[in-house]
């Protein structure tokens, strides 16, 4: 479908399903901007210099009415949720409306921490989420605020949003508040797209964990695209683990965009391993002074899978520090595609900015992309980067043979031990321990492993 | 136990043996020693089935079977043990993890069940004592952040775990102090007994004044040019490698 | 801001040692391009009718693409029609028969620029050919070449004694539809060189040809195209300059090379192109396609480059590894000063089996300099076994100026290995107060630095032109270093 074609088609959706969409969500004005802002530039294909790696071909065939409808129908099971974390107030939400009876809030409110479904509320949103309403930020790049055209499918959930979970921590303190939101896509692609949607704000010296999972309903062929919005205050810690295990026939699609105040610190780990074809977009604007960021992913794709990443981090302050890990494994026809761009603006001298990014061909047809980028305006810098792709280490596979162990179990031994450089990030033990098992369980053979779990 | 013929062994189409024969008995200590590039290192990965050698002549047999034939998983689960000169470093893959599927492969090799969690941890804890290792390091990964001296010991505790029939050390005492290599010659010499045999390859006498060899072979260029008991090590430490290298030329 | 920040500032005048205008009457067409002026041109070289048709076609699909503008560079645009798209020196109409017949002045311009074409081929046992504007004047050496074999000529010389050889290879590394600069070239080329060293062959020295854009209002155009037979030996210097001039002026060329069976082609480039003014007033728009194909087995080819002057650089001077066992190599050193654009790097294709690549790349960003690396290595599913490593460190000297990198690694084989590593950093305060404690000025400080930041790829280079690079080097970056 040609490019003009499609934007027809996405207004027409909108047109028809705009008034049946919740104004305390997003409101008519700022959806219909969206809607104005994606049609005008067109949504992404493979042209575009950052989404050269990515499968856009589902966009053209999506639907992009919220799956409304369905949602409340088709609940699934209790039981494919995973186990609730010692500790964390859990919100479920299905096809992007939260679902209260699948979730346990606990007693989290009235300690500094909010957490609200906007679905119901009247008033006009306070949670701002995507590209265009970031907050602006002084600043010395080329590119504009609002204006990033990675962050386009942003505008796609804003105009079309069903609910969003806003959670606000306040205060400073010592204390770490703990929520889980899990998005589960129930409704097929057929039906409409389910659009998970964010909005974080932490007050200074606040400190939250939170654990953000995607998954999907068994079986079903979703389209789901998420918008998260991150405002991280002065001093304030916030650890973000975000685990995307849609189904296998699925499409997701996701725009985190942050911004980070002075001295605060914001530790984003992502493990992507589901959808046949997935996204994720990050955007993080280093404003403050002092801040400091650590990124990292972990990526598994096998059989016809494209798991493709983007990230910008932006320093526009001085003294900021930023490291970014990738470490992906590409199996049997899959592509693992990782686009990590640290830009580093006049005003930002001190920067400390490292990249390691790391790439795994497991498979005879399978691909491997990598690009570590740096933009630099400004000397007072120390940035560096290193990228490999290629098989496993040659040198560590013989010593495990020279132990006696079996090429299979050493081969499967050394790809756990590459993703280990970002799981073993993870510092919540009962999550860290559900997500190697489901590693385990993703590389065939979790018998061999179950020692190291 | 160990008996090669005329070994000849080419890396990147260079000949670095030259038809080298050596024999070790049951129980007995071997030393092998020469200047660099003699081609010691490549005796020892050539004996562990490292990739990237290509053998042109000669024959290996182990307990009289080719070794040569054998992947190296199998060489190691039939008792041959190569203690690295530069062991790799794998993080994420934690020590007593790989110690654990070392011993069983073996064991399921020789049609034995599994070794009981309890009795081998008891064990390791007990040969990591001996050789001074903080406890901590079974949980690290492999290698992982070692010192060199650390690295080498470590090499002889799996040695002590999987005691393997004939063990090669490939330049074991290098980047060892005086302390750290009495640690080591004192591991490695718990392990002597009648069945077992070692090739300790070297470049320095020191080691030899833990390890009392049996016989000492000099290597030059790819042969043995000269064997000896434990005297001609030290004439080499008083003569130096132009001895013999002068004689062989 | 530190101190050495502010004497940075201070001092960031400098002058460009090439920048004279040499008077000579010029044939030049006038400005604008159709399908008149392709005839034209080919008409004046008297080219065979298949060369005349390829430049038809190449200026009708360059009718069709729009200028591309990915790369990390900015300038006003440009009027393709304003260009001068021939210009010769008019003596040149009868052709020198040798070195004694060329115009005077024009030796005397190459001695200005440090090329005595009698002196360099006799004692450096260099074959020099020198394209001055459009057109080739020189070319030294001939005799011993013949001997050997090695066929070395002005490009449009070549069209007429080989033709068969032209219409082979011409095109076939870098074809006519390549991209919008490689296209425009194609339809208007002037010269250039050719080299072909047949079978077996070492070429006896090495080859060397110096461009030169010496008239207004023209572009230059040549083009390149070197072929080395089985098992042959070729190693060729480009160096190039220009007169200091208000207005940009073009330089698009094209250079292709084949390297067959066991072959081996190294290019050297010294790039000197008027920068333009410390306000980025005038200079060169250097935007280039240089291209190599490893089409033998174990052949290899490398590519070396120091870019110290036009005021916008852009270009990738790429090895397409067809042949099993063929080798690419890229290094590279660019520096940028006042207000000078260059966006360059390499394309690695790996397509044979056990093919490897090497990239070395050296950026130095000062004034108000943009430098960007951009790197691909694609490894094709065909390629078994290949391996690529990449260097790329940049070194920024003062606050306004900038550094960027831009790999890109694309692996579809799983037995490959592709390691790329990067640094950006200032150039050290520790260094650079070691060397003053010993008593070296400031100035020689930082070039000893930033001689030794480069080191591994001037030791690519032929040993005379090593020196002139060092020296370039220090002259690009005068001011910049107070």
């Amino acid at each position: 479908m040609s490019s003009a074609a499609l934007s027809k088609r996405l207004l027409d959706e909108y047109l028809a399903v705009r008034d049946s969409l919740p104004a305390g969500v997003v409101s008519a004005e700022r959806r219909h901007e969206a809607i104005r802002a994606l049609a005008a530039r067109g949504l992404p294909t493979a042209r575009d210099e950052n989404w050269r790696y990515t499968n856009l071909r589902p966009l053209e065939r999506a639907r992009f009415v919220p799956a409304v409808s369905a949602a409340a129908a088709a609940l699934p099971e209790a039981a494919v949720l995973p186990a609730v974390l010692d500790g964390f107030a859990r919100y479920v939400f299905v096809d992007g409306i939260f679902a209260p009876q699948l979730s346990s809030p606990g007693e989290q409110t009235g300690r500094g921490l909010t957490v609200r479904h906007l679905r119901d509320t009247a008033e006009r949103s306070t949670a701002p989420s995507g590209a265009t309403t970031v907050r602006p930020v002084a600043r010395a790049l080329p590119t504009a605020v609002g204006s990033l055209p990675e962050a386009r499918l942003a505008l796609l959930n804003e105009a079309f949003a069903t609910d969003t979970a806003a959670i606000h921590v306040s205060g400073a303190s010592d204390a770490w508040q703990r929520v889980e939101l899990i998005f589960i896509a129930a409704a097929g692609a057929d039906a409409g797209a389910s659009y998970p949607r964010v909005h974080l704000a932490l007050d200074p010296g606040a400190r939250l964990a939170l654990v953000e999972r995607h998954l999907s309903a068994a079986g079903g062929a979703q389209f789901v695209n998420s918008a998260v919005s991150v405002q991280v205050g002065q001093g304030a810690q916030l650890n973000h683990y975000r685990l995307q295990k849609a189904g296998v026939r699925s499409t997701w699609l996701d725009t985190l965009s942050a911004v980070l105040s002075a001295d605060a610190r914001y530790r984003l780990l992502a493990v992507n391993s589901g959808g046949l074809s997935a996204r994720g977009t990050t955007h993080v604007q280093m404003a403050g002074p002092g801040a400091e960021l650590t990124l990292s992913v972990a990526a598994l794709g096998d059989k016809q899978q494209v798991q493709d990443h983007f990230a910008l981090v932006e320093h526009i302050a001085p003294r900021a520090r930023t490291e970014q890990t990738f470490r992906g494994i590409a199996s049997g026809r899959a592509r693992v595609a990782f686009n990590g761009k640290i830009a580093v603006g006049e005003a930002a001298a001190g920067t400390d900015s490292r990249q390691s990014l790391r790439g795994l061909l497991a498979g005879p047809e399978a691909e491997i992309d990598v690009r570590p980028q740096l933009e630099i305006y400004t000397d007072e810098v120390r940035c560096s980067h290193g990228a490999t792709a290629g098989k496993l280490d040659k040198d560590m596979l013989f010593y495990l043979l020279s132990r006696g162990l079996s090429d299979e179990v050493a081969q499967r031994l050394l790809k756990w031990a590459f993703l280990e450089d970002v799981v073993s990030r993870i510092d919540i033990p009962g999550l860290r321990r559900q997500i190697e098992h489901d590693l385990a369980g993703q590389m065939a053979d979790a018998a061999s492993l179950k020692e190291l779990l | 136990m160990l008996k090669i013929e005329n070994l000849h062994v080419k890396v990147d189409g260079k000949e670095i043996l030259k038809g080298l024969t050596l024999t070790v008995a049951p129980g007995e200590v071997h030393a092998v020693m020469g200047p660099n590039g003699s081609g010691k290192s490549t005796l020892a990965n050539v004996l562990a089935g490292r990739p990237g050698y290509e053998i042109t002549a000669g024959s290996v047999t182990f307990q009289g079977r080719d070794l040569l034939a054998l992947a190296p998983e199998e060489r190691s689960r039939e008792g041959v043990f190569l203690g690295f000169q530069y062991p790799v470093e794998i993080p994420g893959v934690n020590n007593v993890y790989l110690l654990k599927a070392a011993v069983n492969a073996a064991r399921k090799h020789r049609g034995l069940d599994e070794v009981d969690a309890f009795e081998f941890l008891t064990l390791v804890r007990e040969k990591m004592r001996l050789m001074r290792m903080e406890e901590s390091m079974l949980s690290r990964g492999v290698n992982e952040g070692f010192s060199g001296g650390e690295k080498k010991r470590n090499e002889i505790l799996q040695m002590l775990v999987l005691e393997p029939r004939l063990a090669i050390l490939d330049e074991t005492d290098s980047g060892l102090d005086i302390d750290a290599l009495k640690i080591v010659a004192n591991g490695v010499n718990t392990l002597r007994s009648p069945e077992r045999s070692l090739v300790l390859v070297t470049h320095y006498q020191r080691l030899l004044d833990y390890i009392v060899p049996d016989h000492v072979h000099v290597l030059v260029k790819g042969r043995i040019v000269r064997s000896g008991d434990k005297s001609l090590a030290l004439e080499l430490e008083k003569r130096g490698y132009d001895w013999v290298t002068g004689e062989a030329a | 801001m530190s101190e050495t920040a502010k004497q940075l500032e201070s001092l960031l005048a400098r002058r460009y040692k090439h920048g004279f205008v040499t008077d000579i009457d010029a044939d030049t067409v006038p400005p604008g391009l159709d399908e008149d002026v392709v005839r034209l041109i080919s008409r004046k070289k008297g080219e065979p009718s298949f060369l005349t048709e390829w430049r038809l076609k190449a200026l009708r699909h360059w009718l069709t693409l729009s200028e591309p503008h990915w790369s990390h560079t900015t300038y006003p645009p440009i009027d393709y029609q304003a260009i001068s798209y021939y210009s010769a020196p008019k003596s040149k109409t009868d052709g020198p028969k040798s070195l004694d017949e060329v115009d005077p002045k024009l030796l005397e311009t190459y001695e200005k620029l440090g090329v005595p074409l009698h002196e360099r081929a006799r004692l450096a046992g260099v074959a020099v050919d020198a394209v001055f504007d459009s057109v080739s004047v020189a070319t030294t050496f001939k005799e011993r070449l013949i001997e050997a074999g090695v066929l070395f000529y002005p490009f449009s010389e070549a069209v007429q004694k080989h033709p068969e050889l032209i219409e082979r290879y011409l095109g076939s590394v870098v074809p006519y539809t390549d991209n919008f600069f490689a296209s425009l070239n194609s339809a208007v080329f002037s010269d250039g060189s050719f080299v072909y060293v047949p079978k077996g062959v070492r070429c006896p020295m090495e080859l060397s040809t110096y461009f030169r854009i010496n008239a207004a209002n023209t572009g230059q155009f040549e083009r390149t195209l070197i072929i080395a037979d089985d098992g042959a030996y070729v190693s060729y210097l480009e160096g190039c300059t220009a007169p200091m001039r208000d207005e940009n002026q073009l330089h698009a060329a094209v250079v292709e090379l084949v390297a067959l069976d066991d072959a081996r082609i190294k290019y050297s480039t010294v790039q000197n192109w008027y920068p333009g003014d410390a306000e980025g007033r005038g200079g060169i728009y250097n935007f280039v396609t240089k291209r190599g194909e490893c089409r033998g087995r174990n052949s290899h080819i490398s590519w070396t480059q120091v870019e110290t002057g036009s005021a916008i650089t852009w270009k990738y001077p790429s090895c397409v590894l067809r042949g099993d066992g063929s080798s690419g190599e890229f290094y590279s050193v660019a520096t940028v000063n006042n207000r000078q654009q260059a966006d360059t790097g390499t394309k690695m294709i790996h397509i044979g089996r056990d093919t490897h690549s090497t990239i070395i790349s050296k950026g130095i960003s000062a004034g108000r300099g943009q430098n960007t690396y951009r790197g691909l290595v694609k490894i094709l599913p065909s390629a078994h076994g290949a391996r690529n490593f990449t260097q790329c460190d940049s070194l920024l000297m003062g606050g306004k100026c900038g550094a960027h990198t831009f790999p890109y690694v694309e692996v579809k084989n799983p037995s490959a290995t592709v390691e790329h590593e990067a640094s950006t950093s200032k150039i050290s305060e520790d260094e650079l107060f070691y060397c003053l404690a010993r008593g070296i000025s400031r100035e020689d400080a930082v070039n000893l630095i930033v001689s030794g930041f480069c080191k591994s790829v001037f030791k690519e280079l032929p040993m005379e032109f090593a020196v002139e690079a060092q020296n370039l080097l220090a002259v690009s970056l005068e001011g910049a270093v107070g």
